[in-house]
């Protein structure tokens, strides 16, 4: 069949996506973040666990993609 | 090269309160135009031995099937033409913003963010309605009930790392290309216009690769 082309293009993929799910995670972080702070008035607290967070999010997404074997 | 073209910036206009970005909307109608006509075009005398449009649109669609068949299995044919015509807008609307006088429809967040948000609801549709309420709810709190936020995250992420993609990179074409046309004219922006329509192509394929990977997570209701 045409698996290696498959292979190639996903692998392809996978090469040009994963940076973009560190700093996404983050971007979403901070976004939850700093409407934690507002919500709560707790700034900038709110923003600091979410960057932290955000971070361990990006790797744990990045993890999954790369040993989750998809 | 001349003031006149000004990327980033958009002409706007104000109807029932809503700001519109009027280049956005109009490149946006002539994209859906030119995949209707193409579509038309492909599938108005097809013959066996495909030729011209028929071969090019063959090739894409076939392609495609054979994606969403391996990724989500039969259940996922409901959604190949919605992949389908997502990959031909991008590919359309991505090229669009190379021919002088055009701009794309994707250099603006707001039509990138539309259809990743659009992708993300559809999964969580699709989500509930395979899974079931509970399960989809239970599987935010996998593998540990602490991952919930780091779920909630990568959740929140994903119409962020799909549109934001997209848009930065066929913004960053466009705005190279013009900054090359004004520093060295002629042989390197050609050069790079020639990649540009590498980068448009690979940009709609990833974004429609993503969205079919999203949308099999959802479709799956083992484990």
């Amino acid at each position: 069949m045409r698996k290696d082309k498959n292979t190639l293009l996903s692998a392809f993929n996978t090469a040009a996506s994963i940076g973009f799910y560190l700093v996404s995670s983050v971007a979403a972080g901070i976004l939850l973040g700093r409407f934690v702070d507002g919500y709560f008035s707790i700034a900038p607290w709110g923003t600091v666990w979410g960057i932290v967070l955000g971070m361990i999010a990006g790797m744990w997404s990045i993890y999954k993609k790369v040993v989750g074997g998809k | 090269m001349e003031h006149g073209h000004e990327i980033g910036s958009h002409p706007l206009a104000h109807f029932a309160g809503l700001t519109f970005n009027m280049d956005t909307l109009i490149m946006t109608w002539i994209t859906m135009a030119i995949v209707i006509v193409l579509a038309i075009a492909a599938t108005r005398r097809i013959e066996l031995r495909p030729r011209g449009w028929q071969n090019f649109l063959e090739m894409a669609v076939v392609y495609l099937l054979e994606q969403v068949e391996t990724n989500m299995g039969p259940k996922g044919q409901k959604l190949a033409p919605l992949i389908i015509t997502l990959f031909l807008f991008l590919v359309v609307g991505n090229e669009l913003g190379l021919v002088p006088g055009f701009t794309s429809p994707t250099n603006d967040i707001n039509t990138t963010l539309g259809l990743a948000l659009m992708i993300v609801a559809i999964v969580h549709v699709l989500g509930i309605k395979n899974k079931g309420f509970t399960r989809y709810i239970k599987h935010f709190f996998e593998p540990y009930i602490p991952f919930v936020v780091i779920n909630i995250i990568e959740e929140v992420a994903k119409p962020i790392t799909l549109s934001f993609r997209l848009f930065g990179n066929i913004l960053a074409g466009e705005i190279l290309l013009l900054v090359l046309g004004m520093l060295v004219p002629y042989f390197v922006p050609t050069l790079w216009l020639a990649f540009s329509v590498f980068v448009g192509i690979v940009q709609a394929f990833i974004f429609t690769m993503l969205s079919i990977s999203y949308l099999s997570n959802s479709m799956q209701d083992g484990h």
